[in-house]
């Protein structure tokens, strides 16, 4: 049940009607639960036993360590937890990954044996709710939250408008959230609703047009393309990926905020970033904190330890971020990249004679956005070969072919563009939109939406993210 | 550079000033339906397609001769045209091309009735 769908239209529908009408907040928490388990059964209900499991592992787990007063034992839940949530994610994404490597190294040595797939099926949005598991366990662990009941953490963790591709929301935002019955506000239900349409737009739109009309041809036979159509493919694919992916983070805020709870913004313009640091402060806010929280600070130690062991952290956290993406070698090299890249930037911005060489601001946006791309070419492609292919094109193509259309164009300078508007643009817009009358706005709202349903792909094709 | 990289949880729902929730429920509420009403009056095809996007059982066949019979008496009355006009002014950007000195253009894909569909449509 994807958002863009009338199919998820009307089970959104039923839902809101549903938990505005109860008057307890535990059938409303109840209601939501359901819902939730509703929505994530309509991909595989086989999968919705894993998504409780994990939720009532997590909860015990935390009630234990809160229980507890022996500094050891509670350490060891909570390394166990973390352990259980790893080797749940580890089995179902990276079984086969890591099962057919080890046949290729036995190879290597001359021993030939066929690797023991098990072709797991990868259930949706495993990477997300394990990361937020963790998370809860941790916390607790730190004594950042209290242990929570476990109809909140069941919640927290099946919550359908985060769950199969985040925001990946942290028990501290949103269980406190749970323990009261929320209250609407015009701004609220102004800002959902424009970050819905605002989503669909670049969803069903600029996204969808892109990977159909000229991306995807492209990624899939780079020796049949042109130079022009190769780098503007690989631009294509970086406004492609912001829009499609920030595009399901605003609906699933939206979504949240018109059944009254608040999810952290994901995305900040990434593209208008003048530092790699900066980018990951501004893509995928959740998991690069989530990164930088659990794995970079605690359990790598962050910036202690001396120049060797923080670089070590740096390149440790990216490739396992990489890694988190998929089990593929090309989001390994995606990560070590921007690893590597976050080492650059680290060295030069500490190393004295480079205080010379300051480059202007729109020269490091550039040098940023291009290093990014750079790195998405092998986010995209199917394998190594593939990337190397494409980039062995754009030096060196071999055609002179160029398939790419004014439209396309268009939608890649106004992806690329919509990084200049103002942070708060749209909270701006729904503070004066808030006063309209009921009709009136719904009229204005529904005129976008028919004007964006004029312009989209036909059909929906799944988000990016939903894979990972 | 940028003055100011947040480095706290930002939450994009929350707007200044606004504390009142009053009615908010209701208005809420009126704008979801108002704003429903007036797509399934405008975009009736994008019903016609879902529900023709289901297995044909007895039960979905109800629904698509529903769907269908609202999609034809909105037509008539012309609640879909600006939509179909929409869509093939969208369906004329995609067919141009540089080359041509302007669009060029597939007459016979354009002269064909518009896609039925919407953002609700799942194929």
């Amino acid at each position: 049940m994807l958002f863009p769908t009338l199919s998820f239209g009307l089970f959104f529908l039923l839902v809101f009607a549903l938990t505005w009408s109860t008057t307890s907040n535990d059938w409303r928490k109840l209601v939501l639960l359901v819902a939730s388990w509703i929505f994530y059964g309509a991909w595989d209900w086989r999968f919705v036993p894993l998504l409780i499991v994990s939720a009532v592992m997590n909860w015990g787990v935390a009630a234990l360590i809160a229980r507890d007063d022996d500094r050891k034992r509670r350490k060891a839940l909570m390394l166990g937890g973390v352990v259980a949530n790893l080797v749940m994610l580890g089995f179902f994404k990276y079984f086969d990954f890591f099962a057919e490597q080890a046949g290729s190294l036995l190879e290597l040595l001359g021993v030939r044996q066929d690797p023991a797939l098990m072709q797991v099926i990868l259930p949706v949005g495993i990477s997300f709710f394990t990361f937020q598991g963790i998370s809860y366990a941790v916390d607790v662990y730190k004594g950042r939250v209290p242990a929570a009941r476990l109809l909140d953490i069941l919640l927290l963790m099946s919550f359908f408008p985060h769950l199969v591709a985040g925001p990946i929301v942290r028990a501290s935002d949103l269980v406190p959230q749970f323990q009261q019955k929320p209250q609407l506000n015009r701004g609220m239900v102004t800002m959902g609703l424009l970050l819905i349409v605002w989503g669909l737009f670049k969803k069903a739109v600029i996204a969808s047009e892109l990977a159909t009309a000229f991306v995807d041809p492209v990624f899939e036979a780079p020796m049949m393309h042109g130079r022009i159509d190769l780098i503007l493919a690989a631009y294509g694919y970086a406004v492609q990926i912001y829009c499609d992916f920030s595009a399901y983070s605003d609906m699933a805020i939206g979504i949240a905020a018109l059944l009254g709870y608040r999810f952290p913004r994901n995305f900040d313009r990434p593209y208008r970033s003048a530092s790699l640091q900066e980018f990951w402060r501004r893509w995928h806010i959740s998991l690069s904190r989530w990164l930088r929280d659990y794995l970079y600070i605690d359990a790598l130690g962050g910036n202690r330890g001396g120049k060797a062991r923080v670089y070590r952290n740096l390149m440790l956290t990216m490739l396992l971020g990489g890694l988190w993406h998929g089990a593929a070698w090309t989001f390994v090299i995606w990560g070590g990249l921007h690893g590597a890249a976050l080492c650059v930037e680290r060295w030069w911005s500490r190393a004295s004679l480079t205080k010379a060489w300051v480059l202007p601001h729109w020269a490091k946006v550039a040098l940023t956005f291009h290093v990014v791309v750079l790195g998405w070419i092998f986010f995209r492609a199917s394998s190594f070969g593939d990337a190397v292919a494409y980039l062995g094109g754009i030096f060196a193509p071999q055609v002179d072919t160029m398939t790419v259309t004014p439209l396309v164009v268009g939608l890649i300078l106004f992806g690329l563009a919509i990084h200049a508007l103002p942070w708060n643009a749209m909270q701006r817009a729904a503070e004066r939109l808030r006063s309209l009358p009921a009709p009136a706005f719904a009229l204005g709202l529904a005129a976008t939406m028919l004007v964006v349903d004029a312009m989209r792909y036909e059909g929906v094709a799944p988000f990016i993210y939903f894979r990972f | 550079m940028e003055a100011r990289i947040r480095d706290s949880y930002e939450f994009p729902t929350d707007l200044a000033e606004e504390a009142d929730t009053r009615g908010a429920l209701r208005w809420t509420i009126g704008v979801i339906a108002t704003a429903a009403a007036a797509l399934g009056l405008t975009n009736a095809g994008a019903i016609s397609g879902w529900a023709s996007s289901f297995d044909p059982q007895p039960g979905v066949i109800v629904l698509v001769h529903a769907a269908d019979g609202w999609d034809e008496a909105t037509a008539k009355l012309g609640l879909g045209a600006p939509h179909a006009r929409m869509h093939k002014a969208w369906k004329h950007m995609e067919q141009a091309r540089w080359s041509g000195g302007g669009a060029v253009v597939e007459q016979a894909a354009l002269d064909a009735p518009a896609p039925e569909q919407g953002p609700a449509t799942q194929r």
